[in-house]
């Protein structure tokens, strides 16, 4: 689990560094601000040597060309690097429990080799105890030229604001974990009853070719497939689902509230916060919405306070700042009317 | 649950400054519109001054304070005005916006920071104090005052049976004249001094005002 994260150059963000990280953190903040660009340098920095994630992060800001997804240009590398300056080098530092400080240094590759596609960044990435060691994603006719590189170090999974559901990628995956043993139907069936307090189970059933995650609804004779049961539901699931898909790894939700109604967000956040420690995963969330961050105080106020902790990111004269929220900070704010969005 | 649709306080003026409740923040709010301070002064009710240290550090993470040059803390005396200084300048330092627990020092990349004790620092009482001495001259101040005076003898025989020393009685007592000045002129029960300030009951021109005049005066004094 990360303690800290600091990001120098990246982005919107000249040096931006969050202390006192919980097991679940949620970042608010006006638009522009930075709140999804934290995501992604945290995703980068969990992968820790893979420049690729560089083209599937610009793909979910804006769908790249077939080509584009693993050619990306010195003009879209740009836009990684603080005031597009690619004599900067991006910087992004994480203390972890118990691993010490480990960072990864993006710069520009100004010598790429000829006639091959690929990222034009080298990632250099240093891990406690180890030399240096540099990542480069080329490719020949879409093959892999330098060798892969290995497998991520913080398993983390990033669900985007406007992504769409991934429902045969949830069920493939809660498939998994229920074979594994690792995920019970009813367990998923219990955080969804905030969402529909009639399901009594889920489980995957054969549907149009494929496998899909079904819900038995008291009352319904017949399970009916979880996509026909709305956006909150699917939401929730893939929330537990995914932790457990990332176990002793990291959750990324960009605008966590996005389809689920307020009523129901404090039963969410408990929901979350039990799939997190179930599968040792660390969260950060964003959100632009008051309610929000309201249930998730209410969440975990009393002896989970110290799971939960607020940031708030603001331009001050220029710079992105983060304010910190500890449990009493909050409750106070949210009693005298302040705003923390 | 705090009301999710009410207007939450962002930070949007360069001075801010706060004081104790709603009644507080009516008669300040009036005060910086006759001094024509308004579009630089927002005040913000910390509504009591419990937990003053948290809720003074969660006003220094809000929206928008972070652009703040000038913050100005208000409190009554009531009937200790060097505890209340202490109280504030405690506070203060607790929240990181003052280098000194003893007095208020601004910190490093903070604002300036003034503190008001009501109605001064060697006088107990509340801002229900200063209100009253501007209107010491109305022809019915007399009346109140023996109404005040029995009462006054009344509360102090009850509090030495309860051997309690801690009621706040010369601020309880300027509260209790205030009310029965405003009843003698409005018959509306609502109507408390934030309102009579709101309606201009209270002479702004009276020597009174003058120590919170020139606070809000200075408190800006370098933006204007």
């Amino acid at each position: 689990m990360y303690k800290s994260f600091e990001i120098k150059n990246f982005k919107c963000f000249d040096h931006l560094k969050l202390d006192n990280l919980a097991r679940v953190n949620l970042i608010a903040g006006k638009n522009s601000v930075g709140k999804s660009a934290l995501l992604e340098a945290l995703y980068l920095h969990c992968d820790g040597h893979n420049p690729e994630i560089l083209s599937s992060l610009k793909n979910r800001r804006r769908p790249l060309s077939p080509d584009l997804k693993q050619d990306i240009t010195v003009s879209l590398s740009r836009s990684y690097f603080l005031n597009f300056d690619t004599y900067a080098t991006i910087e992004l530092i994480g203390t972890e429990d118990g691993d010490g400080v480990r960072s990864v240094r993006l710069r520009l590759d100004r010598n790429p080799p000829q006639g091959l596609k690929g990222i034009p960044i080298e990632l250099v990435a240093q891990v406690p105890g180890k030399d240096e060691q540099r990542f480069h994603a080329y490719f020949d006719s879409r093959r892999r030229v330098l060798p892969n590189p290995p497998a991520p170090l913080v398993p983390a999974e990033f669900r985007g604001a406007r992504e769409p559901i991934d429902v045969n990628g949830d069920s493939k995956r809660f498939g998994m974990l229920v074979k594994g043993d690792k995920l019970k139907g009813g367990q998923v069936s219990e955080a969804l009853k905030s969402v529909e307090l009639r399901l009594e189970r889920v489980e995957l059933l054969p549907d149009e070719g494929t496998y899909l995650m079904h819900g038995h609804i008291r009352g319904i004779s017949k399970p009916v497939p979880l996509p026909e049961m709305g956006d909150g539901i699917l939401r929730v699931a893939g929330f537990v689902i995914i932790m457990g898909h990332c176990e002793n790894g990291a959750l990324l939700l960009d605008e966590i509230e996005n389809g689920l109604h307020y009523s129901i967000l404090e039963d969410v956040w408990k929901t979350v916060a039990e799939a997190a420690r179930q599968f040792n995963v660390q969260v950060f969330a964003t959100t632009h919405s008051y309610e929000c961050i309201e249930a998730a105080h209410r969440a975990f106020r009393g002896e989970h306070a110290d799971e939960f902790h607020l940031f708030r990111l603001e331009r001050v004269k220029g710079k992105i700042r983060a304010f910190d929220y500890e449990p009493d900070v909050l409750e106070a704010a949210i009693e005298t009317g302040l705003e923390v969005r | 649950m705090a009301d999710a649709h009410a207007k939450r306080t962002a930070i949007d003026r360069p001075c801010v400054v706060t004081v104790e409740g709603k009644t507080d923040r009516k008669f300040f709010t009036w005060m910086a519109i006759k001094l024509g301070l308004d579009h630089y002064i927002q005040v913000w009710p910390y509504d009591g001054n419990k937990q003053l240290k948290t809720k003074l550090a969660a006003l220094a993470t809000t929206s928008g304070f972070a652009q703040v040059t000038s913050l100005g803390i208000v409190m009554d005396a009531d009937d200790h005005p060097d505890r209340a200084y202490q109280r504030i300048c405690g506070a203060l330092h607790s929240a990181n916006l003052s280098k000194s627990r003893e007095e208020p020092i601004q910190v490093d990349d903070g604002p300036r920071i003034q503190v008001l004790v009501l109605p001064s620092l060697d006088k107990q009482g509340a801002l229900e104090t200063v209100c009253l001495e501007s209107v010491q001259n109305d022809p019915l101040m007399p009346c109140i005052e023996k109404f005040s005076n029995c009462v006054g003898k009344e509360w102090t025989e009850q509090l030495k049976r309860k051997e309690d020393e801690s009621e706040l009685l010369i601020a309880r007592l300027d509260k209790m004249r205030v009310h029965a000045f405003l009843a003698t002129r409005y018959d509306n029960p609502e109507f408390r001094l934030g309102e009579a300030a709101e309606a201009d009951i209270w002479p702004f021109e009276h020597e009174a005002f003058m120590g919170i005049k020139a606070f809000l005066t200075q408190l800006c004094g370098e933006i204007k």
